[in-house]
Order: structure tokens, then sequence, then C-alpha cells
């Protein structure tokens, strides 16, 4: 049984399938009936134990957009309270037959133990700090879609990167697919050991501003702890936020992306969220078909045909 | 008045090896006779065994009174008497701590009837707050003789204790135990492992060892000046090591303690998300865990423990971060340490019985030369027997063991506690 935990599940070459199949289902959700039946009679669990709309709702929409059964599962609802049994809760679900589990969890990890305790496939959706792959897959293929291709390509991931399960994913996804990546944030939101990852590291923007291809901003937020990494985010902005002058000397061709939802006049200024080097909602449109990719890639056949068609669709004409 | 003959063993102790018989009384509780031929009203049988003194936990955590857990002090007892030990010392972490003289009336009447000598320890502090000193003197006068301070924050605080209980001892040969876990509680709170590459691409926050290091150093500074003699449990990192070597060697009166977890594994061993490598101290690098093997063969560090924790095994079905820390470990300690540790059962013993003996003052009657006269705490080990905890099925706790479904190789076959056998063929004694 096969899951995707953490982009590092996937082989290169396993990547380029799913980026291909995305394509094919980018193509499918621009016709006036934007469904096929490729999971016809499977169903599929939402397990959102941490809240999320964006990532749930694109989860959902891509699972009935391929025919599938949806069983929304929210923590809310089931009064599950920190330190209780996960494991319950799972083979509750497991019990009613489930081909697929779609989880986001605060604590990272859950995923992986999700696997030990049911025979579905689990699809991770966001744990704690740790993986996030479905988006690294849908800012690789957004990033692609704008460039032709990752391999050679200069990235700059700037913001809290210490506690970013997208950073992680994207750092993955994007280095073995042949990018160079920098991390740019303060010393104090860079994660333990980032020197044994595969990155070079900044400690400020101005310097590559204007030689990278792609800048990455993640949210930043101010805790309200006397604890917080960072004295104010007026500091933040000055230093590591995309500015308009910033984005002012990015080069014409370059792309902005954001993982969502942003924070506007701290990591990024509000005209340069809408600079049309913006990819923010492309990705968002985007989450759709790399997740249809994911969970056909999981559930269904999973194969392109020589003609490059998305096989096992069961009316004639279906994928034309 | 019984006689029991253990019989056909191998006596291992300080003096050396030699297969001989030995006699114990179990209304005297002592070692009547050593020799050959030897026989008794009850018979154990110990060929191809090694007869040494029990073992002794110098800190064990204990569920009762008050924390939730599935485990009764006598229940832990039991798990100590199977797992060879004949003394543990209760950490007093207990709901309400032991901090008075009325808790340890009630943790002596909840002791009455176990397999193993519970040693009672008290807290530094009122309530564990790390704020005022518990009343020592009068806890002392009681009988306590071990007082544990977990990771005390106020500097001033910790000189104090030291300072107070540096005049309370009762005479040289009991002497008092200012036992100490090392740890800068504000460097990373919420910690849930070692702060390391592993917990960097895990997404786990995580600790650096120089938590325990500015805290081992500030005790050992702290110590010297106020001449306490100390101990320092469960030490994880290189760092620490080192210190406790250059006081040693600098001849200041400190001992040091290691579990048999930390001597095992390391961070890396957290990478499928197992909350049965969740420890505090958390479990520290490879280095690190070459460091505390290091300490232990150079004598740095005088003892192994078990730091047991007992917890249900619902802990394994949570996510790492939310799962408690620790795990038991009374049960498989020494079989662990045997099957993985490459040590000679002389030097393990040394580890678990006699340096812990001396540690708490207990050395004169220990059984550490075994001869007539000493108390008949001992442990008839077999060291060639495989077992997994999991086929055992001790407890339903066992489960949270890193060495569970481990194939271990060594086991207890009979335990006598004060002239009295808890353990008989691998099985309790009702």
């Amino acid at each position: 049984m096969r899951h995707l935990l953490t982009t590092q599940d996937l082989s290169v070459s396993e990547i380029g399938d799913l980026l291909s199949l995305t394509e094919r289902f980018s193509e499918i959700q621009a016709r006036d009936v934007p469904q096929v039946p490729a999971l016809r009679g499977r169903t599929v669990v939402m397990a959102f134990f941490e809240d999320s709309t964006r990532t749930r709702s694109s989860f959902d929409l891509a699972a009935r957009r391929l025919s599938a059964n949806v069983l929304n599962f929210s923590a809310g609802a089931s009064s599950l309270s920190k330190g209780e049994s996960i494991r319950d809760t799972i083979e509750t679900l497991t019990a009613m037959e489930i081909d697929a589990i779609v989880v986001r969890h605060s604590s990272s990890g859950v995923p992986a133990q999700i696997t030990r305790w049911s025979d579905a496939a689990v699809v991770n959706a966001g744990d704690g700090t740790h993986a996030h792959p479905t988006q690294a897959l849908l800012d690789a293929f957004t990033i692609s879609q704008h460039f032709g291709q990752i391999d050679g390509l200069k990235v700059a991931i700037c913001g809290d990167i210490s506690h970013s399960r997208v950073a992680r994913s994207n750092v993955d996804l994007m280095t073995r697919l042949g990018a160079q990546v920098t991390l740019v944030a303060p010393a104090t939101l860079m994660p333990p050991a980032v020197e044994t990852w595969p990155v070079s590291v900044a400690s400020s923007i101005d310097d590559l501003v204007d030689q990278v291809d792609v800048v990455y901003l993640l949210r930043v937020q101010q805790e309200r702890q006397s604890s917080s990494p960072l004295p104010n985010l007026v500091e933040y902005r000055r230093k590591y936020g995309l500015t308009t002058e910033r984005a002012r000397a990015m080069k014409p061709d370059s792309l902005i992306c954001h993982p969502g939802p942003i924070n506007r006049g701290v990591e990024i200024d509000g005209e340069v969220a809408d600079d049309p080097r913006s990819a923010i909602l492309r990705q968002v449109a985007n989450g759709i078909p790399v997740r249809m990719a994911v969970l056909y890639w999981l559930l269904g056949p999973g194969r392109l045909d020589e003609t490059g068609r998305v096989t096992g669709l069961v009316e004639a004409g279906a994928d034309r | 008045m019984t006689i029991t003959a253990i019989k056909g063993g191998t006596l291992v102790d300080r003096d050396g090896e030699r297969r001989l018989d030995l006699l114990v009384d179990s209304d005297s509780g002592e070692i009547v006779e050593v020799g050959s031929g030897l026989d008794g009203d009850v018979t154990l049988d110990a060929s191809g065994c090694l007869v040494s003194s029990g073992l002794i936990d110098l800190h064990a955590q204990l569920a009762e009174p008050g924390i939730e857990a599935a485990e009764t002090i006598l229940e832990s007892s039991e798990m100590a008497a199977l797992g060879g030990f004949t003394s543990l010392v209760a950490e007093p972490y207990t709901d309400p701590c032991l901090d008075s003289t009325a808790a340890l009336a009630e943790a002596r009447s909840l002791s009455r009837g176990a397999s193993a000598r519970i040693v009672p320890a008290a807290t530094t502090s009122v309530g564990g707050r790390g704020e005022a000193l518990t009343s020592m003197a009068e806890l002392v006068a009681a009988g306590v003789r071990v007082f544990s301070d977990d990771a005390s924050p106020d500097s001033g605080f910790v000189r104090r204790f030291m300072e107070y209980l540096s005049t309370l001892a009762p005479d040289e040969s009991s002497p008092l135990v200012l036992s100490l876990l090392c740890e800068d509680q504000t460097l990373a709170p919420g910690w849930v492992m070692h702060e390391g590459p592993t917990s960097s691409e895990l997404g786990l926050a995580g600790q650096p060892s120089q938590a325990e290091e500015t805290i081992v150093a500030r005790a050992l500074a702290l110590g010297c000046l106020t001449g306490a003699r100390i101990h320092i449990r469960s030490l994880s990192s290189s760092a620490g090591v080192e210190l406790v070597r250059l006081a040693k060697l600098q001849g200041q009166a400190v001992s040091a303690d290691v579990t048999v977890h930390h001597l095992l594994y390391c961070d890396e061993d957290c990478s499928g998300y197992d909350p049965r490598f969740k420890f505090r101290p958390p479990l520290r690098r490879a280095a690190d865990r070459e460091a505390l093997r290091s300490g232990v063969a150079d004598g740095t560090i005088d003892s192994i423990s078990t730091h047991h924790q007992p917890y249900s095994a619902d802990s394994l079905d949570m996510a790492f971060d939310q799962a408690p820390f620790g795990c038991p470990g009374l049960t498989t300690s020494l079989a662990s340490a045997w099957t993985d540790l490459d040590l000679g059962f002389a030097r393990l013993v040394e580890l678990m019985s006699w340096a812990p003996a001396a540690i708490l003052g207990s050395h004169g009657n220990h059984p550490v030369v075994i001869e007539p006269g000493r108390v008949a705490d001992l442990l008839v080990f077999d060291p060639e027997i495989k077992w997994t905890p999991e086929q055992r099925h001790l407890s339903s706790m066992e489960r949270q063991s890193p060495t569970y479904r481990q194939t271990l190789t060594g086991l207890v076959r009979h335990t006598i506690l004060g002239g009295s056998p808890t353990v008989i063929d691998r099985e309790l004694v009702s």
C-alpha cells in the first residue's frame, strides 16, 4: 500500500508522472463538466484534526471531481482532544471500509503513525512543522508551468523556515528537481542544523532579489509571548519582506509565490501580492488538479497511456 | 524460619567468581552459610546461573499516590523483582509529592508487602516548586536518606538546599544523597526530543545539549561552593560527562548515573515518530551515546539506573509530541544491558548493584561480598536464555518499552529479598 507522507516518498520519475497527470487533470478542469468517474465507488476520508478551509476544500473537490465518496471528519465535531487516542478514531473510520485518509494534524508524524493503524492509503495534508507534500507538488507544477522546468532555477524561500512544513517539502522537492535553493530568514527563524540541508542560507533578501527566478514567501506571524523570535513585524518587513522596492528589483519574468494565507504588509506588501508576477492565485487553482493526480495515482489505475491520456476512465470520450 | 539453599550457581562478587552454594535465612534476612554441598528447607536450583547481590535502582518513578497509571506500588515492586531488583529509590514526584512526613507515612503504608525494598526519596522543595526548603531535618529523622531535585531553576535555592543538607547527615555510614536532574527548562520550552539534524528533519521541537551542560556546570560549581556531595542522575550528553569527569579528577564528591536507554539508543531512533523513544532527558546524538559509554567505561559514570516511568499503553497511540516521556524499565533493564552493552556480568552488577549500594551508604550490609552476615538480597541470573518481553506479557505497560519485541538474552531466574524468594523460576512468588 502506497502513501504520500512526504515528498521523499516519491522518486524523481514519480514526481514527473504526477506532474504529467496534473497537466491532464488541469485540462479536464477546464471543461463544462469537470468530472471523471475514475474513483467511482471509492471512499476518501478527510481527517482534518487541524482546521483548514483552503486545503480541505481543495482535497474535497479533487476527490469529488474523481467521483469518489467523501467523508468529512473534523476534530471539533468529534470532541477529540489533545492526548486522546488517535488510533481509536482511525480504527473506527477504517472499520467503515475506506480507501484513503487525507490527514492534517498539528503534530508532526501523525500521518506516519496512522499508516500503522489502518490499511487505507494515507495522504499527508500537512503534519505539524514536518511536511506538506501536495503543497510542494502544486508549487512545482505552478513554477514549471511558467518556466518550462525546475532544473537550474534559482529559488529563494523566505520567512519562518523553522516552523514551516511547506519549506521542508519544497526544499526536498525543488532541490531534487535541480533547483538551487537559498533560505532567507533571521537566525532565530532558521531550523536547527540547517547546515545539513541541501541549501544555501542568506541573512538578507537584498543580495538575491535581483538574481532569483522565484521568490517563495512564507507567512510570518507575531507571537504574543515575550519569547518571540522576532522583535516585531515592522522590523521583519524592513529586512526580509518583499516590499514594493524589492519587487521592482526582481527580474521581469520571475515569479512570486506564497502558500497562503498572506499577511499583507508583513512578508509581502499588498501591491506586490497583486503584481503580475505573483502566482499566488494560480497556486490555489493548481491545488485541485494536483490533488486529483495524487488521489488517482494512489487509488486508481494511476497511469497515462502512450498518447498521454489518463487511463482507466469508464466513459467513452471522457478524457478527450 | 526457613532456610533456603541456592545451589549450583556461580557466585559473582567483589572477590571474584566461584562455584559455591549458599544458605539464606528468612527470619534473620541474612546469608548464613557459603560453601559446597549445602542443603536447606527449600532448594533453588541455580545451575548454569550467576548469583550476585540484588540490583538497586537509584531512581524509579512509581505511580502512587495520585498519578493515573496502570501500576500500583506493589505491582511496580513485582516488576522490579522480576527484573532482579531488590531495592529501588522511589522518586518523590507523585501527586501529592513526597515533601512531608505525612506523605512519607502514606508512601510507606502503600509500600507495605512490596516485593522489593522501596527507598523513599523526598523533594528538596515544598511541592517540588523550587522555592521553599522541605523540612529536611524532620524527614531525615523519619528515615529519609535521599533528596531529589528536578531542575529547580533558582540558583539561590539550589545553593540553600545543598548547604542545609550538608549539616544534616546523621553519620558517615548513613550518608544523605542529593540527587539532581540537571536541566535548564527555560532554554527550549516545549521540547520533545534532542535538537539536531533529526529533530530539524522530523519537524519536532528540540532541546540542545546545552540545557544539560549549563546546569551540570552550575550543580558542580555550587557543590564546590557548599561542599555538598551530589549525585547527578540520568546524564545524556558528552558535555555533561566531560564536566563530571573533570570534577572527579579535581577530587569533588560527585557521582552520576545513566539509563540503559541512553546507552543504547540515540536521536535517530525517533525517526519513525515512535513515542517509545521519547525520554527526559532526550536521547541525543550517536556521539553523545559514545561519550556516555566511555563515561561508564572509565568510571566517570558510577551506575546504571532504570528511570522507570509507569504509563498506560495508550501513550503509544498518541502523537509523538503529545505522548508522555519515558518508559517502564524495571523488568528489562538488566537483560537489555546484558544483551547489548558487551559488559561482563561482574561489571554490570557493579554498575547496577554495588555502586548504587555505595552511593546510598548501604554498602556495609549489601552482599557486595557474598558472605555470612550480609543481607540476603540476591539475584540468580540465567545468562543464556532468550526471551522477548512481548512473549512474557508481564503487563500491558510493557508495550511502551523500546525492547518490547526485541529478543533479549539473559533472564532473572530467582530473586531473593531479605532471605525470602520474591521470584522463583522466573515467576513471582504469590
